[in-house]
């Protein structure tokens, strides 16, 4: 609005005059200062207001009940895949490897066996903390196999119920994973 | 013309209508006000109901609709100050609303630039003189937008606001103006 006043005392070549100024910027101020409440008949021509605290309260559920259904698929997924399984298990035995090696100062020149030998099952050997759903017996597994199998060289787990199990070596190609 | 109207065009009709009062409305109020119409708020709204009629007509944008709500506005204006004319109104007098009376020495060391006296001092200014000014401040009109409502040259509006400042500014230091 103190455009159009100004405008209006350049028009009149009167902009040396912050008093006049600010009377007109107050008469504007004090003419508009009131918004009068529409009529009954003016509403009703009116757009009606949208309610948007409803639609932001249903977008929410949305995206809560799709968040939930993703989630389930993918823990439906994730148990469902031996492959998954097997990932994860050879992931996290790369990680914890790794920080072990770590923490005892391994290098890649400790490792004096043959090439490629593993240094994963000696420390597999010893029961994990945190048996995983995997260790369960399988039909024709012996009760207590659980950390036998864990390490157990790859040649045995071509025999089936073992692919599953975590393993110091990669386990063979997908085709021989246990189906669920 | 003659076209039946979709309910598309009535939702859009309404959108325009709803912006149209909402921008404008105060400025209509007020407006009415400094003319000092008996009822403004009531004014207000039949401005917008007359604006609402003539709404699908208009081809502009804002600055369209505006020209036409305040034209709509000054000619409700001029019927009032028509039918004052020829039928005064008949009021009690109540000195403290009497523009010609000298303020008390408690009133005017009270009185700032309030939103009292500044309508005071418009409503010192002549019909026309106060109209461009209106128009020009309250409504926030161009020097060719007023001149078209008031059915006057843009030189005779430039003139007229011209005097209204000049009397304002004389009001407000205490001295009348002679134009």
């Amino acid at each position: 609005m103190t455009d159009q006043v100004d405008r209006l005392l350049a028009e009149a070549q009167l902009t040396d005059d912050p008093q006049l100024r600010g009377m007109l910027i107050e008469l504007h101020r004090a003419a508009t200062s009131v918004r009068p409440m529409p009529s009954a008949e003016l509403t009703s021509l009116m757009t009606p207001r949208r309610r948007r605290p409803r639609t932001r309260r249903r977008g929410g559920l949305v995206t809560a009940m799709v968040a939930v259904g993703m989630l389930g698929v993918g823990v439906t997924a994730a148990a469902a895949s031996p492959e998954v399984r097997s990932a994860a298990q050879q992931a996290y035995q790369v990680v914890t490897g790794a920080i072990v090696s770590g923490t005892v100062g391994f290098t890649p020149h400790d490792n004096h066996g043959a090439p490629g030998a593993p240094t994963a099952p000696s420390r597999r050997a010893s029961p994990s903390p945190h048996p995983s759903a995997t260790d369960r017996p399988g039909p024709g597994d012996h009760p207590g196999n659980g950390a036998t199998n864990a390490a157990t060289p790859p040649p045995k787990e071509s025999h089936g119920g073992a692919s599953g199990h975590p393993t110091a070596q990669p386990s063979g190609g997908p085709g021989k994973s246990r189906k669920p | 013309m003659g076209k039946t109207p979709s309910p598309s065009d009535d939702h859009t009709l309404s959108e325009r209508f709803t912006a149209a009062y909402q921008q404008l409305a105060p400025a209509v109020l007020g407006y009415l006000r400094s003319h000092g119409i008996d009822d403004p708020e009531a004014t207000t709204h039949e401005v917008f109901l007359a604006l609402y009629r003539t709404l699908d007509r208009i081809p502009g944008g804002d600055d369209d609709v505006r020209t036409m709500t305040f034209s709509i506005a000054h000619a409700r204006v001029v019927d009032h100050h028509r039918a004052r004319t020829r039928q005064p109104l008949a009021v009690p007098f109540e000195s403290e609303s009497d523009p010609r009376r000298a303020p008390s020495a408690e009133e005017s060391a009270f009185a700032s630039l309030g939103e009292t006296n500044i309508f005071a001092l418009v409503s010192s200014l002549g019909d026309e003189q106060r109209e461009a000014l209106l128009l020009r401040v309250v409504a926030g009109m161009t020097l060719e937008e007023a001149a078209q409502v008031m059915d006057k040259t843009v030189g005779a509006v430039k003139q007229l606001q011209f005097r209204a400042l000049k009397t304002l500014r004389a009001s407000w230091n205490g001295a009348p103006e002679h134009d």
